[in-house]
């Protein structure tokens, strides 16, 4: 079990994260959050590369500042940028951080060689990296985190870069890994996790906001998501009133995703089944950007969800 | 809506991959808190976790870089031995000594702060951060052979100088150039593990040419007098201090956290 335990952590004056108490068993979590909510600073202090300002984290029951080499032993990371020798093949790199993870040449050669074929890199594993796109160089990351066969797997935003096969193998990969290691993975795309990730953590101004499984978090807007037609004219009070999570503009007015909090509902708006993603636009709507954007662009629509989840 | 909300995972509760067979989680457990057990104690000795690190590692992956290292020791040594033919040919013998104990650093220093300033602006740093030997254990092992390498070069440096001065003493020079490459060898690396600032980091590098200029010119006879005056035995101690200090230094790299990355 790995738990974080009352962790802060600041660069120089800024709070980034804050009071953070977390523990993960075997799964998969997903960490999701805005840019710049303290994602990948929490993962590199789960792995080991950031000290805590505040608080401490342990694996089965001792600090893992403590146990240092041990802990990385036990650990895969990969972190939210990939760095690689340009001029060494994939197979030589994954060599190489194989011998710095303490295995054996045999064993080093061989896992290699399966894990880049598992991340569908066996043909190209013995041109130089430099010609790399950066979704191969990204599945070279994935690789290189499950060398050791590690019990802890931390990757930050993996899929970044990947495509929509990539994707869906990646998340099948996901649900295998969870089975028996504890994965913890952020990103901001609502799809890699939704489906896979046993626990989802909601982060938000630097402290945990939710860390529930993805259905519970869903629930929190259970019977207060509609869709409905607005006309041209009330559309602009519309926006004011409710939190809109998607609209798409029509002839005859405007389609809105929208989150109504109150009692009251209206006859043609229709309930819908609240998914994950909007959860995320509703937990981290801005008012102040949405009003930016409507006086900038008045006739684009304004959610991030740009109709994607509208009928 | 209830905050930090915390659900306990069971494996029990996901049917769907019953059909594949579960590794006994109890047994993983219970493996994973022994490693964690054995270890956590005693660290092992300096020498044997340099020794296993070497074994482990080999020449190939601990100097990836050779070739780069390589260049620099060469280009390094171009330059000592054309301001030797300059000084050989301008100086008097204390000019000469002044000189060896001036330069002497220069190898050690060229190939170390390359490899520092390199260190954490690598893309690499983060994934070799999170190794087993990661990238200050590998450091300390690479620190103790830049100075065994520079040594050597160094002596062999001195030694060429002595037979083509003809007028200095070999024991007295190798002496001299051992002690002022440990000396500042030594306070270069505590300056890279307590240095909070790059000033703070490398300032001995520009200090260090500046301050045995400075008094050679302000106090030619003094300075030139103390170092050929400073009797063998006292050279041999100087060089046992920084030694200590130096491979003290090396060891602490190997548990080094750094506060930023
Ligand atoms: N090295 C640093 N020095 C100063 N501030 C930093 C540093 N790294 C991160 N921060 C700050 O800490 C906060 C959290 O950053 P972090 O990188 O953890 O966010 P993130 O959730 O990973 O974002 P993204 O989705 O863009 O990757 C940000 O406000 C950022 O400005
Ligand atoms: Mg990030």
């Amino acid at each position: 079990m790995l738990t974080v335990h009352a962790v802060s952590r600041r660069y120089g004056n800024d709070l980034a994260l804050e009071g953070i108490d977390l523990s993960f068993e075997n799964g998969v979590y997903g960490l999701l959050a805005p840019n710049g909510a303290g994602k990948t600073t929490l993962l590199k202090m789960l792995a080991g590369l950031l000290p805590p300002s505040e608080g401490e984290i342990s694996y089965e029951g001792k600090s893992i500042a403590a146990l240092d080499e041990k802990y990385r032993m036990q650990l895969g990371y990969l972190p939210q940028r990939f760095g690689y020798y340009p001029s060494d093949t994939p197979l030589k790199y994954m060599q190489y951080l194989a011998a710095i993870k303490g295995m054996g040449r045999k064993e080093a050669l061989e896992r290699s060689e399966l894990l880049l074929e598992a991340v569908a890199l066996g043909e190209v594993k013995r041109k130089k990296m430099k010609t790399f796109s950066g979704g191969m160089i990204q599945r070279v990351g994935i690789a290189q985190a499950l060398l050791n066969d590690p019990r802890v797997l931390i990757l930050d935003e993996p899929t970044g870069g990947l495509d929509p096969k990539e994707r869906a193998r990646f998340r099948s990969l996901l649900t295998k890994l969870g089975r028996e290691r504890i994965v913890i993975l952020s990103t901001h795309v609502v799809s890699d996790v939704e489906s896979v990730a046993n626990e989802i953590v909601l982060l938000k101004n630097g402290r945990v906001f939710a860390k529930d499984k993805p259905e519970d978090i869903c629930a929190m807007l259970a019977g207060k998501v509609y869709e409905t037609k607005v006309p041209d004219t009330e559309a602009e009070a519309f926006r004011k009133n409710y939190p809109i999570l998607a609209e798409r503009g029509e002839a005859d007015g405007w389609q809105m995703r929208f989150v109504s909090e109150g009692e009251k509902t209206l006859p043609h708006w229709e309930p819908m089944k609240p998914g994950l993603e909007d959860v995320f636009l509703y937990v981290y709507r801005d008012r102040e950007r949405q009003t930016a954007e409507q006086r900038l662009f008045p006739r684009e629509p304004v959610g991030v969800g740009e109709g994607g989840r509208l009928r | 809506m209830k905050n930090n909300r915390e659900t306990q995972l069971r494996s029990g509760e996901r049917p769907a991959f019953d059909d594949i067979d579960y590794p006994d989680e109890r047994d993983i457990r219970l493996h994973v808190a022994s490693i964690v057990d054995e270890a956590l104690p005693v660290r092992p000795s300096f020498s044997s976790q340099v020794g296993a690190m070497y074994r482990q590692l080999g020449f190939r992956h601990l100097f990836r870089d050779l070739t780069e290292i390589v260049f620099v020791l060469a280009l390094g040594l171009g330059v000592l031995v054309f301001m030797a033919l300059f000084v050989l040919s301008n100086a008097d013998t204390e000019g000469i000594y002044a000189f060896i104990f001036i330069v002497s650093p220069l190898l050690y220093l060229a190939v170390s702060v390359i490899f520092f300033a390199d260190l954490r602006r690598r893309d690499t740093y983060q994934v070799e951060m999170s190794c087993r030997y990661n990238v200050y254990q590998l450091a300390s092992l690479r620190m103790l052979t830049f100075a065994a390498v520079s040594l050597v070069l160094n002596i062999g440096f001195v030694c060429w100088i002595a037979i083509a001065s003809q007028q200095v003493d070999i024991l007295r020079g190798v002496l001299l150039s051992v002690s002022s490459l440990f000396l500042f060898a030594a306070a270069f690396l505590y300056g890279q593990l307590r240095g909070r600032t790059a000033a703070s980091r490398y300032g001995l590098v520009g200090l260090w040419p500046l301050l045995n200029v400075g008094l050679w010119i302000a106090q030619p006879h003094g300075y030139l007098g103390l170092l050929s005056s400073i009797p063998v035995y006292a050279y041999a101690a100087l060089i046992l201090l920084g030694a200590a200090v130096y491979v003290g230094q090396a060891r602490r790299l190997l548990y080094f956290k750094p506060k930023l990355t």
